[in-house]
């Protein structure tokens, strides 16, 4: 008892707010804090300082640093010239890979997941990446709650908030049972001889909240500000106004003439964790807001022992998420929200094993459906995606190792012979040229190889450029925070930067057998804007990678080809060239 | 030829996938460990030249920093260190290696934790009023800042990098417990600041 009632040590308080604490600290240390005011106040504090000071430190102090000056170049050649192996060593893995993922002329018959597996594309993480809508910024928030539900068994939510009627505020605490749906309210007074309740609190209040399909006991979930959004948009008012500042996002929706005027949610930029909620009603001149001022997931073991008793007597309450949504949406609708929260749980399981990285994996949404498909590595890898995706059912994952990938298309190609190409011989157009140059045949195969990969590098390069400038358009950019924004560019420059190299490094290749491509003169009409445009970069870039399969790996066999295709290789090469221009 | 043990991050990192059926050649593996190194250096590097900055203020020094601390990360990865943490692991190299450069040119060292083109960068708030409510926030920061010691700031910035005490220890070669009472006096002096 006497340790109970001993306040904790200011470090453990911290490790509580931090939620570092073994089970057993945290059982006794949330004990004593769940009684006492000082402490669950120290406690907020220092979450509230961390999260503020993180803010900061990602949202101000890191954009306000200057950019590398030398962009890391560096690095690449340091690394290149570190590990620095004979070409003709390395070939086997690159064979292997290229079996899998260059199918000249077969692609389509099997088409085997992105063309990027070799290539490095920069991490976005998802906590960064940009909102465009409020659906959007809902939906992250639900993903990100059941995020923080997956990450402890059997969940418990302790939360605290400030409830602010008009001028006069109260504090409850809020201990919720995920899985099993039941919840407790502790209402807190400064005055102990008052000790209020919902119903004497607002009883006008809470029916209009009823009213307003919203949940009075539950205001803050992300699921109540999706099912409220979904509501609005179902009736025609889906005008929001979103605004990001400070490490928050508000979503602000105003109806004047709908039972709530106005409805105001804030949530953090960084993990669409919703922090406060505010309701205008029609007719009412007290205003409503809810304000977080603490919150925990943690094991529901480690409750007080008289709140998990409460909480198992209680009524079960279902959550308000899905309750509000279904009474709202409609089946259809309800579906679609589900795949999208799948998708990003997807994408987020897939991102946190690196796995969305230069197309290893490739999450696709359909009719009714979202599906995973990958080329990977190894069966271990593969083992670990299967385990990471395991905990969404409505998933089709569809991942093969580099082996069995190529057994598909073995198999593909025997079952369905393209009957144009079946039977003819296929040869490169230079063969001749080839044979002449590299008299020895593994040197021969380890120069194609090497071309291929080049092109197909180049090639990757451009679809996740054109990948990037489908996701986010200049105006999308526009709205994004300036750190999020460098990245983009960043990333941007990237990929132009390694596209050029590979595609130098292919002409210089190529140059004693299909001659050199024209280098743009000085000021071409390119260089003023020094812009590229992916979306006529990419289908270059796939004619180019066309022509050099048939002139190095393998054509229809009509030599009298050769002249043409070296000819085409000049033009889109010199194209390419011109539009990949540095900038002056 | 040193053999390069399965790389791996517990923290949801990368994995140098190794196919125990498949025996790959040194060359693949160099080329793979080249690789894996590179996927480290993508994702981590500006977090790591954002906190070596924020110790050797200097962009040059801290690129040099970054860049060395990734190929220090291939050394040891070919001599076959267990690395249970890169994240770690490369702060940790970062850190010391931004130390002892700011060791040697303190003298020129202006020690503040805001930034050059702030002014720049938050172009996209036309509303002057807004303008000078994060000015002024900004500036609640920097006075709190200059208050706390060297180990508090560098403990606050890790945590805000999202380690771990444990982690955060490792790489500042202290305690846990030091870190946490270094934390929780460095977090009570920044409240004063901003609230
Ligand atoms: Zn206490």
């Amino acid at each position: 008892m006497s340790a109970r009632n001993r306040h904790p040590l200011p470090e453990e308080l911290l490790l509580a707010a931090l939620g570092e604490l073994s089970a057993e600290e945290e059982a006794r240390v949330q004990a004593h804090v769940a009684g006492c005011p000082d402490c669950m106040a120290q406690v907020a504090e220092f979450q509230e300082t961390d999260r503020e000071f993180s803010a900061h430190y990602q949202l101000v102090f890191k954009p306000s640093i200057p950019p590398p000056p030398g962009a890391f170049h560096e690095f690449r050649s340091a690394l290149n010239a570190k590990a620095a192996v004979p070409a003709s060593l390395s070939a086997r893995w690159r064979s292997y890979l290229a079996n899998c993922l260059r199918m000249p002329r077969l692609a389509r018959v099997v088409p085997v997941a992105g063309a990027a597996v070799l290539v490095l594309v920069a991490v976005v993480r998802l906590s960064q990446t940009p909102v465009v809508s409020a659906g959007e910024i809902f939906r992250r928030a639900v993903a990100s709650e059941r995020d923080s539900f997956s990450k402890v068994s059997h969940s418990a939510v302790y939360q605290k908030l400030r409830v602010r009627i008009g001028r006069s505020s109260l504090t409850k605490v809020v201990y919720r049972d995920v899985d099993g749906h039941r919840r407790v309210n502790h209402w807190a007074a400064s005055d102990p001889n008052s000790v209020p309740s919902p119903t004497v609190i607002a009883p006008d209040l809470s029916r209009e909240f009823r009213a307003a399909r919203l949940d009075w006991d539950d205001p803050l979930s992300p699921g109540a500000m999706q099912g409220w959004l979904t509501g609005r948009e179902r009736a025609g008012q889906a005008r929001e106004e979103i605004r990001e500042e400070a490490g928050t996002i508000t979503v602000t929706t105003r109806e004047p003439s709908a039972a709530v005027t106005e409805a105001q949610f804030v949530v953090r930029s960084a993990d669409y964790h919703p922090v406060s909620a505010l309701y205008r009603f029609q007719g009412q001149a007290d205003d409503v807001e809810f304000t977080e001022v603490a919150y925990e997931v943690r094991s529901l073991e480690t409750l007080d022992a008289s709140i998990r008793s409460e909480l198992s007597a209680g009524s079960p309450s279902p959550v308000t998420g899905s309750a509000s949504t279904s009474a709202l949406a409609s089946p259809h609708a309800e579906a679609a929200a589900n795949l999208d929260e799948v998708e990003i749980g997807a994408l987020y399981a897939l991102h946190q094993h690196n796995a969305d990285l230069g197309g290893e994996t490739e999450v696709t949404r359909q009719p009714g459906a979202v599906r995973v498909t990958g080329v990977v590595v190894s069966d271990r890898r593969k083992a670990e995606l299967r385990g990471a995706l395991a905990p969404f059912a409505e998933l089709r994952v569809e991942l093969y190792t580099a082996q069995e990938a190529a057994d598909r298309q073995a198999r593909a190609i025997a079952s369905a012979p393209d009957p144009a190409s079946a039977p003819v011989a296929r040869v490169p157009a230079l063969r001749d040229a080839l044979a002449a140059r590299f008299p020895d045949q593994a040197s021969r195969d380890s120069f194609v190889l090497d071309v291929l990969d080049c092109s197909q590098q180049a090639l990757a390069h451009g679809f996740a450029l054109q990948g990037l400038a489908g996701r986010y358009s200049p105006s999308s950019v526009a709205a994004l925070s300036p750190d999020a924004r460098a990245e983009v560019r960043s990333m941007s420059a990237d990929h132009v930067g390694a596209m050029r190299k590979r595609l130098e490094s292919l002409f210089e290749r190529l140059a004693p057998l299909a001659g050199e491509v024209q280098t743009p003169a000085g000021g071409g009409e390119n260089s003023g804007s020094g812009q590229v445009e992916p979306s006529t970069l990419v289908p270059d870039l796939q004619q180019l990678d066309r022509i050099i399969g048939r002139l190095v790996s393998a054509s229809d066999g009509v030599e009298a080809e050769a002249d043409n295709l070296v000819r085409e290789y000049r033009q889109v090469g010199a194209r390419l060239r011109q539009a990949l221009q540095p900038r002056k | 030829m040193a053999s390069i043990p399965p790389l791996m991050e517990s923290d949801g990192g990368l994995y140098l996938v190794g196919d125990a059926s498949c025996a790959h050649s040194v060359a693949e593996k160099q080329r793979r460990l080249a690789q894996v190194v590179e996927l480290h250096f993508e994702e981590l590097r500006r977090p790591v030249y954002s906190y070596a900055f924020s110790i050797c203020r200097s962009p040059e020094r801290a690129e040099e920093i970054t860049q060395d601390a990734f190929l220090r990360l291939h050394t040891s990865l070919q001599s076959g260190e267990n690395i249970s943490s890169v994240r770690s692991w490369v702060f940790r190299v970062a850190h010391n290696l931004a130390i002892n450069d700011a060791k040697k040119r303190r003298f020129e060292l202006p020690c503040r934790m805001d930034g050059q083109d702030i002014a720049m960068r938050s172009d996209n708030l036309p509303d002057p009023e807004q303008q000078m409510l994060r000015e002024e926030r900004k500036n609640q920061f920097q006075r709190g800042l200059e208050t706390l010691t060297e180990n508090q700031r560098y403990c606050l910035q890790l945590r805000a990098e999202g380690f771990q005490a444990k982690q955060i220890a490792e790489i500042l070669k202290i305690s846990r417990g030091g870190v946490v009472d270094t934390l929780q006096r460095a977090m009570k002096r920044l409240r004063k600041a901003i609230v």
